[in-house]
């Protein structure tokens, strides 16, 4: 993983300060709500119902043990024993003292850690695959072009105050493991014909309000020339990008407004005027960056199956939870943040621990987190998966439900957040406790149900394959319910299949939705193809059949 | 008496805006005119003052500024809340296409916390928010000594990054 220099220091310890300051002043008055808003939104602090809220920063998901337990040091110390997993591979503290982010922060210093800019009308985290470096159909690592992006980024002069917030995605692999379309930006690592190496880019994907799918701007860009395209993209949102309506105020806004062509059109001008040569990567400065990124020493092993002869238990974990690595005798883990009963992405501090001494006993030392909220040792020996497995299932981190219907993605909800419309966390233990019994999500295969508790989409509801969104109607509690959207493969947004439900039907709707599945399925259809073939009137149907009678049964 | 900020400290601002110039008083050395005056007639308002200067809305494009770089002594980029940040892309275009040498100066609500990237865009001077003092505006230019990316201008030494 990429090792912290001097300059890395220096600029995060002075961040510190600097935050330090800022927080100082606001306490003392010097500094109204609106104008420390900014600034501390910029260092990841929120504002939320019971206690601010803390986003630590980690970068394209990747996190070392030594960092790991220090964030288990600080949800100890600092919050109530967890933390949160983000849908942006990030972290959150849900329970910090505004007085005392200055001392997590410079915590967070010590291990090379910081909560820049994963707030804020800026450049956040760039987030990436979670499988980067060791899964076979990769065309290149898209780690050490994260973090040369990442750092083009923070604290830029010139794009620190955007109309709006800014996501960027970095993909490696033809199959999208990072949502990238549904990015602001997102960079495809692409190889051309002629083996030049480059990247597709696209711009303008983001949820919300008003979800939109990416759109090419450059189907070729040469390697070198990643940051000033970038630059040039910015600076076209920046100056153009509306400031009069926050939900507005994206890029994919801009872009809808303009037309692809048009802008493509001023990001090329742009472009054409940059100075290319002052922010070219050279091949040096690239092996640089990709030389944080090599390969750890695996070992000659010989490839075999651990799970041959063993438990059902096992073998389902083993079936489900891990991967195939592209060294022989190797094998990718998942580690499940879905347990029956637990919130999504949830993780307490013992947790952490452990996670990390199998990280340094079995995985190198490095942990990975994704954007559906689990996390990843991605580097373990086929003969330790065993003993790793004993030592998750001991601390129910080894829910044999990866890309099963109860690895759900879901955001705080109203139980935390004061964006919120609706509880999503309840949402999901109701759906989990419905679907307790592995053999049926097993029978139902591979579904993705994400939860969002509002409009802001933090769930990715709109790329679920359920997609289920709080709403408020009438002060209370409702969901609406749309299907078809997918992230992975193919990029889709789901459509809204009828009125909202009630909270106490959110599950049982759940059931009858994939009833329809079971019963209309082919062969080896997943969930998602029976819907893309099908369309959502049979389920719409299902859905709302007796709706009079329920409704008479509600009141 | 309105004090500005630059890279070499605080001083009081020579520059007197048109909104407030007393009509007694004789032709001013330096004076600022709103860009709707400017544009309406540059003849005339280049001769109201030995150097000349204009105050722009952010929403500015730097191409109506452009015929002109070499006839405004001063160009003053208002930023008129803390949310605003198309000041810092005018600020680079002036600056690199445009060629604008003169004193780029931010205005409006402008804490310590914005001082180095203006700086780092291009901004040779700022006004201070009411809530600070030019001193404490001044002092934030020093908040880094690092930097991640090479900037438009680089007033002070700061270390940077290269890939």
């Amino acid at each position: 993983m990429y090792r912290y220099d001097e300059i890395d220091r220096t600029l995060v310890a002075q961040r510190v300060a600097q935050f330090r300051d800022q927080t100082q002043r606001f306490l003392a008055g010097a500094l109204s709500e609106d104008e420390f808003r900014p600034l501390r939104l910029r260092n990841g602090l929120y504002i939320q119902r019971f206690a601010p809220m803390l986003r630590i920063s980690i970068p394209y998901g990747l996190l070392s043990t030594r960092q790991l337990r220090k964030l288990a040091d600080i949800t100890r110390r600092y919050d109530r024993n967890f933390g949160h997993f983000t849908t942006r591979q990030n972290l959150q503290l849900n329970w910090p003292k505004l007085e005392q982010v200055p001392d997590i922060l410079a915590e967070l210093a010590s291990v090379d850690m910081h909560a820049m800019q994963t707030s804020g009308n800026c450049i956040r985290n760039i987030t990436s695959d979670h499988l980067a470096g060791v899964v076979a159909d990769e065309i290149a690592d898209p780690r050490p072009y994260c973090e040369i992006i990442r750092q083009w980024a923070t604290l830029h002069p010139e794009f620190s105050y955007l109309p709006r917030k800014f996501k960027i995605a970095v993909i490696g692999s033809p199959r999208d493991r990072a949502a990238t379309l549904i990015h602001d930006i997102g960079v495809f690592l692409r190889r051309r014909a002629d083996g030049k190496f480059g990247y597709e880019i696209a711009v303008g994907g983001g949820l919300g309000r008003t979800p939109i799918i990416g759109q090419v701007v450059r189907e070729f860009l040469p390697e070198e020339h990643l940051l000033s395209y970038l630059e040039a993209i910015l600076r076209i949102y920046n100056l153009l990008g509306r400031r009069d309506n926050i939900h507005k105020a994206r890029i994919k806004i801009l872009v809808r407004a303009l037309g692809i062509e048009r802008f493509r059109a001023l990001v090329e001008e742009e472009w054409s005027v940059i100075d290319r040569q002052a922010l070219a990567l050279s091949p040096e400065a690239i092996g640089r960056m990709q030389a944080h990124f090599t390969a750890p020493p695996y070992q000659q092993l010989e490839p075999h199956d651990p799970s041959v002869g063993k438990s059902a238990a096992f073998q389902a974990w083993y079936r489900h939870n891990t991967d195939a690595h592209k060294v022989p005798g190797y094998r990718i883990v998942h580690v499940s943040l879905k347990a029956p009963g637990a919130a999504p992405g949830d993780a307490s501090s013992e947790q952490m621990d452990l996670v990390s001494d199998l990280a340094d006993r079995y995985s190198f030392g490095l942990v990975r987190v994704t954007h559906r909220q689990n996390l990843v040792l991605a580097d373990v020996a086929e003969r330790d998966v065993e003993t790793v497995w004993r030592a998750l299932d001991a601390a129910a981190l080894a829910t044999p439900n990866i890309g099963t219907l109860t690895d759900i993605i879901c955001c705080p909800g109203l139980d935390y957040c004061s964006l919120a419309n609706a509880a999503a966390i309840p949402i999901a233990l109701a759906i989990g406790e419905r679907f307790e019994n592995l053999d049926h999500q097993y029978d139902l295969g591979e579904i993705e149900i994400k939860i969002s508790g509002c409009m802001n989409a933090c769930g990715h509801h709109h790329v679920g394959h359920i997609g289920i969104l709080g709403v408020d109607k009438g002060g209370a509690e409702w969901y609406q319910i749309t299907l078809g959207g997918a992230a992975g493969e193919r990029t889709a947004l789901g459509e809204v299949i009828g009125p909202s439900v009630p909270r106490a039907e959110v599950a049982e709707t759940i059931g009858r939705i994939l009833d329809v599945y079971v019963e209309q399925r082919t062969d080896d259809e997943r969930f998602v193809d029976t819907v893309w073939r099908l369309g959502i009137a049979p389920f719409k149907e299902r859905v709302y059949a007796n709706t009079g009678e329920r409704e008479r049964r509600r009141a | 008496m309105r004090i500005l900020v630059s890279a070499s400290g605080v001083a009081p601002d020579t520059w007197v805006r048109a909104e407030e110039l007393a009509p007694a008083s004789g032709r001013p050395e330096r004076l600022i005119v709103p860009l709707a005056e400017w544009l309406r007639d540059p003849v005339a308002a280049r001769a109201r003052a030995d150097f000349v200067g204009v105050r722009v809305p952010p929403d500015t494009p730097w191409t109506v500024l452009a015929p002109f770089v070499t006839q405004l002594a001063l160009i003053a980029i208002e930023f008129p809340s803390v949310g605003e940040g198309r000041g810092y892309s005018l600020a680079h275009q002036l600056r690199g296409r445009a060629g604008f040498k003169g004193e780029l100066r931010a205005v409006g609500q402008i804490f310590r916390d914005h001082a180095l990237f203006l700086a780092r865009c291009g901004f040779s001077s700022f006004e201070h928010a009411d809530k600070e003092s030019a001193e404490d505006v001044f002092r934030g230019l020093k908040n880094f000594t690092v930097a991640y990316q090479s900037a438009t201008a680089q007033p002070l030494a700061l270390e940077q990054r290269t890939f």
